[in-house]
């Protein structure tokens, strides 16, 4: 049975080090209560808690190092001067989420006639020899989805996101969250049958 | 269960997350349908091609410097909403100081005074009308297509 995880636990993405989603703790909603008094070096510590995460999100939508550099950080920029909205009986993440995915989209209205995707600075396969053909042929499909299937594909399989995450993250029904996936995998899926067998 | 019902569950067996009773039926069909069989082998040749795959790191410096990007751009932010502040009071002013010398000014033809005022008129209409139009298009909610 696949462990659900909430995004209260701290888990690390394999390989990396990298924690997916923070442990919110006491010290954290200390923090936020600072930041909403105009506390600058509050901040810091928020900034350095998600900033790996808000940066690998960024990076799933825009395909650009220097872009989702660029993205996270106007969306911290935009959180802190926005921080009154934010409703500290709720979870900073998920709110912060939403001001990083208008971001990301608005970049991505703004670029959708880019054409070529530098996957070599995007996308990585472990412990296998680069195949490149098939990173196309995944990132293709995976560009090809409509934005909510793409949004679920990269919080489940880039940031290791449980399905539960994926709907405090989202603010969508679990049920949404396991659609959505449902069809992204199977538009995926048809995508790398045709690669697998196509000789 | 049938044949096109079963289908639709094998993604959620590979995952592991059916119930018990619906378990043991994909199981069961698993192995009689060969149709089934071929979906559940791509499904996990699906997963496994997904789990390689990474977005790459970004260098050791990135994170190092992070914040203090942050913290610059918070800085500039500030900088330029004085600046824009500053911009406006000189430009009211010189504004302000220029029809007065024009009006008072006995040299300058009545004519070219009516064009000159004229045409300043113009651009403090176009601009009240640019900032109107800029926060009533904050205000409206821009990302209707994104959930909340």
């Amino acid at each position: 049975m696949a462990q659900e995880t909430s995004l209260c636990a701290s888990r690390v993405l394999p390989g990396t080090g990298v924690n997916i989603v923070p442990e919110e703790t006491s010290t954290e909603r200390q923090l936020l209560e600072r930041v909403r008094r105009g506390d600058r070096e509050a901040y810091q510590g928020i900034v350095q808690r998600y900033m790996q995460a808000a940066y690998y999100i960024a990076l799933g939508f825009v395909h650009n190092q220097q872009d989702a550099l660029d993205i996270s950080q106007d969306a911290f920029v935009r959180a802190f001067r926005k921080i009154k909205h934010y409703d500290p009986q709720k979870r900073f993440f998920p709110w912060f989420y939403r001001l990083l995915k208008n971001l990301c989209l608005d970049h991505i209205k703004k670029h959708r006639r880019r054409r070529e995707i530098p996957l070599e600075d995007v996308q990585v396969f472990k412990e296998e020899k680069n195949n490149r053909e098939l990173k196309e042929v995944l990132w293709k499909g995976i560009e090809e989805l409509p934005f909510e299937q793409r949004e679920v594909i990269i919080l489940r399989y880039f940031r290791q996101y449980s399905y539960q995450e994926i709907a405090e993250v989202t603010g969508k029904p679990l049920g949404t969250v396991m659609s959505s996936l449902f069809y992204a995998k199977k538009k995926l899926k048809e995508s790398l049958k045709k690669y697998w067998y196509s000789d | 269960m049938e044949h096109a019902e079963i289908k639709k569950l094998i993604a959620s067996y590979h995952e592991g997350v059916l119930e018990s009773a619906q378990e043991k039926a994909v199981k069961a069909h698993l192995h009689t349908c060969s149709e089934c069989r071929q979906e559940f082998e791509d499904m996990r040749k699906f997963e496994e091609v997904m789990q390689k795959m990474a977005l790459k790191q970004p260098t050791k410096e990135t994170w190092e410097v992070y914040w203090s990007s942050v913290y610059n751009r918070l800085e500039r932010g500030i900088g330029w909403i004085f600046l824009s502040i500053g911009a406006m009071i000189l430009l009211f002013f010189g504004g302000y100081k220029m029809v007065e010398g024009i009006i008072k000014d006995p040299g300058i033809p009545l004519l070219l005074k009516v064009g000159i005022l004229s045409f300043m008129a113009g651009i403090v209409v176009l601009l009240v009308s640019l900032g109107r139009e800029q926060i009533f298009v904050r205000s409206r909610e821009r990302y209707k297509e994104v959930q909340k």
